[in-house]
């Protein structure tokens, strides 16, 4: 197995926990909050989300590139090559087109009158469904090919 | 997983293993890619850009159809 494929699926898992940790936290925190105060909750969590994620994508790779370098192999200094570009190009098409169409979902919930809560619990599963996608995409990619 | 077989296969497996049995690492430094892209060429993942299957092809001293062809069916 490729060491892409394997930073992949470690942000793929680790992301996957961050959100139900993250997802059960605030589902306490929110519960009594309404208003205007709810709309910053929602906003602190779902930038927690984020920058969590980002966080444990970057831990994941250089988690992994360590390991590969103690085992005698280039780390880091793996170059990036057309290959690499061209998955990483199928990925971020994942993400964008996942994102675009969870968040249309959350759009038209709140215009179904399912409210606030339901919206912003929509915008963090447009988050989780587009980073999964983009790794799937970069397992399928290096694996299998795209 | 089932690997997914473009159209364009290549003989650059025999190729290196005439050219003094180059290895997959060789080659890749010569044209300026990693190992695993050249792993992937090999086995049909992916098909490399123009440049770069220019560059395969001159490192074996071929031409283009010598060392690559495009499967009709």
């Amino acid at each position: 197995m490729l060491n892409r494929t394997k930073i992949a699926i470690l942000s793929a898992v680790t992301n996957m926990v961050w959100f139900i940790l993250t997802y059960i936290w605030n589902r306490q925190r929110i519960a009594p909050i309404g208003g205007e105060e709810l709309a910053k909750a929602w906003g602190v969590y779902l930038l927690v989300l984020v920058v969590g994620f980002l966080v444990l994508d970057a831990l994941s790779a250089i988690l992994i590139m360590t390991i590969e370098k103690r085992a005698g192999g280039q780390g880091f200094e793996e170059k990036t090559d057309e290959r690499d570009r061209y998955i990483e190009g199928y990925a971020a098409k994942t993400f964008r087109w996942v994102f675009f169409l969870s968040f249309l979902v959350a759009l038209v919930l709140l215009a179904m009158g399912l409210g606030f809560r339901t919206f912003f619990y929509a915008l963090a599963f447009t988050i989780l469904l587009a980073d999964l996608g983009m790794w799937i995409t970069y397992i399928i990619g290096y694996e299998r090919g795209l | 997983m089932m690997t997914k077989k473009t159209r364009i296969s290549n003989n650059i497996r025999t190729l290196r293993f005439m050219a003094n049995e180059m290895t997959q690492q060789q080659l890749a430094d010569l044209v300026g890619v990693t190992r695993q892209t050249i792993l992937a060429v090999e086995n049909g993942k992916y098909s490399p850009s123009l440049e770069l299957a220019f560059a395969i092809a001159r490192v074996f001293g071929k031409t283009l159809e010598e060392v690559f062809s495009y499967d009709e069916e």
